[in-house]
């Protein structure tokens, strides 16, 4: 499929599959070819556009991307990572943040930040109105969130 | 090393030192940390306590990217290579938690070992271009560990040829396919000739492996049964030539690609 977005958008990340279709982040660039903003985008099978989303804050200077959706396609976790480099040689990473989306309507429902200082995995699952969002920090700990769904 | 030089030497170790000190304490101090503070200006909960934090007593290789997904039984999959202990069946570790978070979860653990890990005369690049992916039946009892990676060896001559390390790489894809009924590995199998460039897998109801890879005429399914045998015919889609930017496989093998324009 084509996937017919507004004028000037660029597609980033991976198509991911939700209960009401597929999901996209795409940002738009200012002058300076800097991302001026980014939204998530829902697009039906023959790549029209359904649905997007408000415009993505905070701002993610290397883009918001779609990461997961849980196995009922009911919820999205979009990822944000920013690194910081020092002579081009050496890089770290300075924010890790994830943010939660109800898959279906696109509406944001809650952030998490997480240690830049860790290597971090994250899932999904959505299950009788809640979802719940497992972190993995190096391969040690287990964290889980547990979020109400929001109407 | 003249007294000048080695002052300015010191002065700019002390520049760089002061700069990741600096750096560090605005990213980890969540009061001056700007990302933070616009995070709480969000219209919506931030979540800061989870309601459980499960230690894994795990030795994690953290550069062999530990990973957790959920099956689609809503059970915990974490999967971690252990960078100390060595066991006779390998250092891939397992883990399922189920009902993970009730108040009595269980953890259940497969250890096992790939056909072929990579490796590098740089150990600490061995994991670099490493990627380990997961994929669970809809019953959850069965689950392949695809590995994709990379064995770099030096070649013979100098360390370096034009500031490039003087390496030549071997790419590999293997799978090793997991029975988390019986906890036993079913099958693993070096792929490389068969599912080289590989852009995306899943698993059909039948609890069968899917890869979809596509060349300039057509798209191709490869089915791969739990002993990881090739089900033959693979289904073969023909294809425009557009670059594709991102491809979705679903388990009935439908395929869904976004083309760029």
């Amino acid at each position: 499929m084509f996937a017919h977005l507004d004028p000037g958008w660029i597609m980033d990340g991976q198509l991911l599959a939700s209960q009401a279709g597929w999901i996209v982040a795409a940002y738009r660039l200012d002058e300076d070819q800097v991302i001026a903003e980014e939204r998530l985008w829902q697009i039906d099978g023959k790549g029209e556009l359904v649905l997007s989303s408000d415009i993505l804050t905070p701002k993610c200077r290397e883009g918001w991307n779609g990461s997961t959706v849980s196995s009922d396609g009911m919820s999205l976790l979009v990822a944000c990572y920013e690194t910081t480099g020092f002579l081009d040689y050496f890089y770290r990473l300075t924010r890790s943040d994830l943010q939660l989306f109800n898959a279906s309507t696109l509406k944001f429902q809650g952030a998490l930040k997480l240690p830049s200082r860790q290597q971090n995995d994250y899932a999904v699952w959505h299950e009788k109105g809640q979802t719940v969002v497992a972190v993995l920090q190096n391969g040690v700990k287990l964290k889980l969130y547990r979020i109400e769904d929001q109407h | 090393m003249h007294g000048r030089e080695r002052n300015s030497f010191f002065s700019m170790k002390k520049f760089i030192v002061l700069l990741l000190i600096s750096q560090t304490l605005i990213a980890e101090d969540p009061v001056r940390s700007k990302a933070a503070t616009i995070i709480q200006d969000q219209a919506g909960p931030v979540w800061k306590t989870p309601v459980l934090t499960i230690d894994l007593k795990s030795d994690a290789e953290w550069k062999a990217s530990p990973q957790v997904s959920f099956d689609p039984q809503g059970r915990l999959l974490v999967l971690y290579r252990d960078k100390k202990k060595t066991s006779p069946q390998g250092n891939w570790h397992l883990v399922r938690i189920t009902n993970p978070l009730g108040s009595l979860h269980t953890r259940q653990e497969l250890v096992f070992a790939p056909a072929e890990e990579p490796a590098d005369p740089d150990r600490s690049r061995t994991w670099d271009s490493t990627h380990v992916r997961l994929y669970a039946s809809d019953d959850g009892n069965q689950v392949y560990a695809v590995f994709e990676g990379a064995t770099v060896t030096r070649k013979p001559g100098p360390h370096a040829v034009n500031g490039l390390r003087n390496v030549e790489s071997r790419y590999f894809t293997n799978a090793v396919s997991l029975d988390m009924k019986s906890l036993k590995v079913s099958a693993k199998r070096d792929l490389t000739s068969e599912l080289s460039y590989a852009v995306a897998a899943a698993v059909d109801l039948h609890g069968n492996l899917l890869v979809l890879q596509f060349d300039k005429s057509s798209f191709q399914v490869t089915t791969l049964s739990s002993a990881l045998a090739r089900q033959a015919p693979a289904v073969t889609m023909p294809r425009a030539g557009e670059l594709m930017q991102s491809c979705f496989l679903q388990r009935d093998t439908t395929i869904q690609c976004l083309r760029k324009k």
